[in-house]
């Protein structure tokens, strides 16, 4: 298959599975804002109204990182297995495994859309002053797209051959959300000794640098971007090798 | 010397499959197969149930790999494999369902949308062509993918038990419209258990017994060894 075709294809199968799946709702296309809106309520009324501690925004604070790492999580949980459930169409065609991942992480990404979105028009109301340096914010999450596809893809690709790992990925996605300062500053919660190993971990550093440049007037961490920049890119090229030697044999033992 | 566009040498393929925990067993769909398929000819290739005739169409087509042997493309060739149920969703309509499978089999979106009118009335789904694809029937599903099918030209055509399929009407005219493509030139390779679909379509066959090639050549000569020992072994 032609890349061009390949291009088509996908954008057209994941156009059409995304209607699909709002067609079988009442309501149908509002559910893109609902769902998003609904689980940034729970975290608001949990956090913000039980559990507040009077921190200074903490509302705005909280939602900044719940909704990057729902985009995070829900790629890499539902991109896990898309290799396995494909088996019946590559039973059928000669086509690339790596189809089947990437239409995951795209309709994930699309979806992705409207909780930002409402996430900015909560930032402009609650009133957070809109500033200069909201113009990273296309970087970071062109950043978080390619640390996401990077993850989602390895996933993908090894889960067909041990199907047991995807509750182990569900358990390291648990984990790693507890560690990624979604409800809690690192800075004043983690020893500085043990900093260092939290902010190994791409999503916690994207998570305060997106608080940076939304919340706090302040530039992101250029030198870290690069770091996880390049890290992600490492791992997305080995990833996409991996899938694609392995190709002709996910058909065999999927 | 005829012109080769693929040839098979010593191939064989098994299945991994796993009885409990970390036991494994293999499953050999085959064992030692080589043969050669020519420019222009239509291949039958007879056989039982799981005698291995759906897994060399797949080993032909690229979507699997050998275990053993190797698979020679002599030079630059596109392969499709007609199987009816190409690429269908069951949620979408009709119309997605026939876009998508067209470009599965290698068009652009451009060319796609150019054929699908002619897919549509090939089919003779009409107005239905809006409705979900799991609300057809099974016939209908089967000349939908019969229709997107027929408008592709691959160098080789693999066809699985397709010919079967819909009502005795649709029934003959996917068999002429077959017949046409081959006189055209259309190299097809046709999997079949309908002896009688092999003797007027094809100019060669090939009889597949567990895994090995028991004879290939003349139809008449090979299907007449395939009933022989059907025969025999109903005796």
């Amino acid at each position: 298959m032609k890349l061009n075709n390949f291009r088509e294809l996908l954008i057209f199968k994941t156009g059409a599975n995304l209607r699909i799946e709002i067609s079988q709702y009442y309501l149908n296309y509002l559910w893109w804002v609902i769902n998003p809106l609904m689980s940034m309520m729970i975290f608001y009324i949990v956090f913000g109204i039980f559990l507040n501690r009077g921190t200074k925004d903490f509302v705005p604070f909280l939602l900044c990182g719940i909704t990057s790492w729902q985009w995070f999580a829900n790629t890499v949980n539902n991109a896990s297995a898309s290799i396995l459930n494909g088996k019946g169409l590559m039973q059928q065609v000669d086509i690339h495994k790596v189809f089947f991942p990437l239409e995951v992480i795209l309709s994930n990404s699309f979806k992705h859309i409207f909780a930002l979105t409402l996430l900015l028009v909560f930032l402009v109301c609650y009133p957070i002053q809109i500033s200069i340096h909201w113009l990273a914010l296309p970087l970071l999450l062109a950043i978080q797209f390619i640390i996401n596809t990077a993850f989602a893809l390895l996933c993908a690709a090894i889960v067909p051959f041990i199907p047991d790992l995807r509750f182990v990925i569900n358990t390291v996605l648990q984990l790693v959300f507890f560690a990624s300062g979604i409800f809690f500053p690192i800075e004043r919660v983690i020893l500085p000794k043990h900093r260092i190993l939290i902010y190994m971990n791409p999503m916690a550093g994207l998570i305060k640098n997106y608080r940076s440049i939304l919340l706090d007037s302040s530039w992101p961490d250029w030198t870290y971007l690069l770091y996880i920049v390049l890290g992600g890119a490492v791992l997305l090229v080995f990833s996409v090798w991996v899938i694609h030697r392995l190709n002709r044999l996910y058909p065999r033992i999927c | 010397m005829p012109d080769q566009l693929l040839s098979l040498h010593h191939v064989g393929c098994r299945y991994k499959i796993r009885n409990k925990r970390f036991s494994f067993s293999h499953f050999e769909a085959l064992k030692d197969v080589s043969f050669s398929i020519f420019k222009g000819e239509t291949l039958g290739i007879v056989g039982q149930n799981g005698a291995g005739k759906s897994t060399l169409l797949k080993l032909i087509s690229g979507i699997l790999l050998p275990n053993r042997g190797e698979v020679v493309y002599h030079r630059q060739v596109t392969v499709s494999l007609l199987s009816l149920q190409m690429g269908f969703s069951p949620e979408l309509s009709g119309r997605d369902n026939a876009i998508m499978g067209a470009m599965l089999l290698g068009y652009s979106k451009a060319e796609a949308l150019e054929h699908l009118d002619a897919i549509i009335e090939f089919a003779e789904l009409r107005e239905r062509i809006k409705d979900p694809l799991k609300t057809y029937s099974t016939g209908m599903k089967a000349r939908l993918g019969f229709a997107v099918a027929m408008k592709m030209n691959p160098d080789i055509l693999l066809v699985d038990e397709a010919l079967g399929v819909g009502d005795a009407a649709f029934r003959e005219k996917s068999t002429k419209v077959m017949k046409e493509k081959m006189k055209s030139g259309q190299t097809v390779v046709f999997v079949s258990h309908q002896d009688h679909a092999v003797k007027s379509l094809c100019s060669r066959a090939a009889w597949l017994d567990r895994g090995v090639i028991r004879c290939i050549g003349d139809v008449e000569y090979v299907l007449e060894a395939y009933q022989q020992d059907m025969k025999q072994k109903n005796r």
